[in-house]
């Protein structure tokens, strides 16, 4: 049939539902969905005739209601509820299920980006830095470990340890001309003289202490706190902290995986030595294996009523305090791109902030 | 310690009837065959056709709470293969 060029008009086919799914599907989603609705994430309305569907509409309001619009602003990436910790062809499906004996018992939420997202902090620090010389450190450290509880982070640590590698192998002239050089020169001072000796309690101490006198440095500040407060009591649940007791065959998969794709990529400034380093290593991430996810929590459906209600509640305050902490920290990201544009714009500099995000990362422009 | 009634049995009728429709789309995991799912199985691709549809409705959709399968529409043009 051919879609009308009118505003409105899908047929509505009688007797066939709106999504089909496999049996195996249909089966593990229902054992979740009886507990989603026990547990009031699911609600009666939410019943289309799949259970699927059910699961799908209980956990799209439950990351609406989280904040994931705002945090799709600045992140590029999903949270899926599947049977695999990768996604798979219609064919690789087929021949999992044909040799599994009967439905999975199973089920991952997992956590992963598809970019990661560019975050220029060198004029942002230089503004905290005007109201406070300790403000940049204390913003820097809780900010990047808040944000290592949802993802990986790519940022200057990352880089000298890139950069050490393969400054062995260059004799000096090479050394000279090389970006390897350069990761270390351009460490602010604000954050090589406090951030490796200031211990998280005292990094947030410091936040809640120092009042900004600007409006932007105080916002900062506020998302900041914010974020430690939604990710209090939890840490990052990696594919790693996994064992086969917990996922038969997960360290076989994991000793065969790479690490997972960086969500974000902290630079001082675009196209900066971490950039470069971080351009080298993504041209190879993917290369030898599939990525890990960045967060992963399993499901165990077999386990009785009681057991897998505290499961799915515990899985769900995780994701809800991810997206809730990801939307405030998106908040930050984009007054930290603000900063760096009106950075660009005083120097005279031509934002030139690709429309086609390259490996670096994504900024829409 | 007393044992602490998980919220399984709501007197709510709604709560009944969807609870009861999921134990049976459990039950059908091993037993019940959907004719059009069994016709989907022969086409892999359907389901990716499927798939890329679906994201193209719900781009429409993506401020409503509601799926509002009747009211949604393809880009005019659009080719939808019928299903049997």
């Amino acid at each position: 049939m051919i879609g009308f060029p009118l505003a409105v008009s899908i047929p509505r086919l009688r007797a066939v539902r709106w999504r089909y799914c496999t049996r195996w599907d249909e089966g593990p989603a229902a054992t979740l969905g009886m507990s989603l609705l026990r547990l009031g994430i699911c609600q009666p309305r939410d019943w289309s005739g799949s259970a699927v569907d059910f699961v799908e509409r209980g956990f799209n309001r439950f990351c609406r209601q989280n904040g994931a619009a705002e945090a799709k602003k600045v992140w590029v990436g999903e949270l899926r509820i599947g049977d695999s910790l990768f996604e798979l062809t219609e064919q690789e499906r087929n021949q999992i299920e044909a040799e599994r004996e009967g439905a999975t018992q199973r089920l991952f939420l997992t956590g992963d980006y598809e970019a990661a997202a560019s975050i220029p902090i060198g004029a942002t620090l230089r503004r905290l830095e005007a109201e406070d010389k300790l403000l940049p450190a204390a913003f820097y450290r809780v900010f990047v470990a808040n944000l290592y509880k949802w993802m990986r982070v790519y940022e200057y640590v990352d880089a000298q340890e890139h950069a050490e590698m393969w400054i062995e192998d260059l004799d000096e002239e090479e050394l000279q001309a090389s970006v390897y050089r350069k990761v270390e020169m351009e460490i602010p001072s604000c954050i090589q003289k406090h951030v490796p000796r200031m211990a998280y309690k005292r990094a947030r101490r410091l936040l809640q202490e120092i009042k900004p006198a600007a409006p932007l440095a105080r916002q900062l500040t506020r998302h900041v706190l914010e974020m430690d407060v939604h990710g209090l009591g939890h840490e990052h649940a990696w594919p790693g902290h996994l064992t086969d007791k917990d996922v038969p065959g997960i360290s076989d998969w994991l000793m065969d995986a790479e690490s997972s794709r960086p969500g974000c990529l902290i630079t001082w400034y675009e196209n900066d030595a971490i950039n470069a380093c971080f351009d080298e290593e993504a041209q190879h991430m993917g290369e030898n294996g599939p990525c890990q996810p960045n967060v992963v929590l399993p499901i165990r459906l077999e386990r009785p009523i009681r057991k897998l209600d505290e499961d799915v509640r515990r899985v769900f305050d995780h994701a809800g305090a991810m997206l809730q902490s990801l939307a405030s920290a998106a908040r930050v990201v984009e007054i930290i791109r603000e900063l760096y544009d009106e950075y660009l714009r005083e120097h005279r500099v031509q934002p030139g902030l690709p429309v086609e995000p390259g490996a670096s990362g994504v900024r829409n422009k | 310690m007393p044992y602490k009634r998980i919220r399984d049995y709501s007197s709510d009728e709604k709560f009944q009837e969807t609870m009861s429709a999921l134990r049976e789309a459990k039950q059908a995991t091993v037993t019940v065959r959907d004719p059009i799912m069994e016709q989907l199985k022969q086409c892999p691709d359907a389901f990716k056709v499927g798939e890329i549809l679906g994201k193209v409705f719900d781009s429409f959709n993506c401020e409503q709470d509601e799926i509002l399968a009747d009211r949604i529409l393809p880009p005019a043009g659009t080719l939808i293969p019928p299903l049997a």
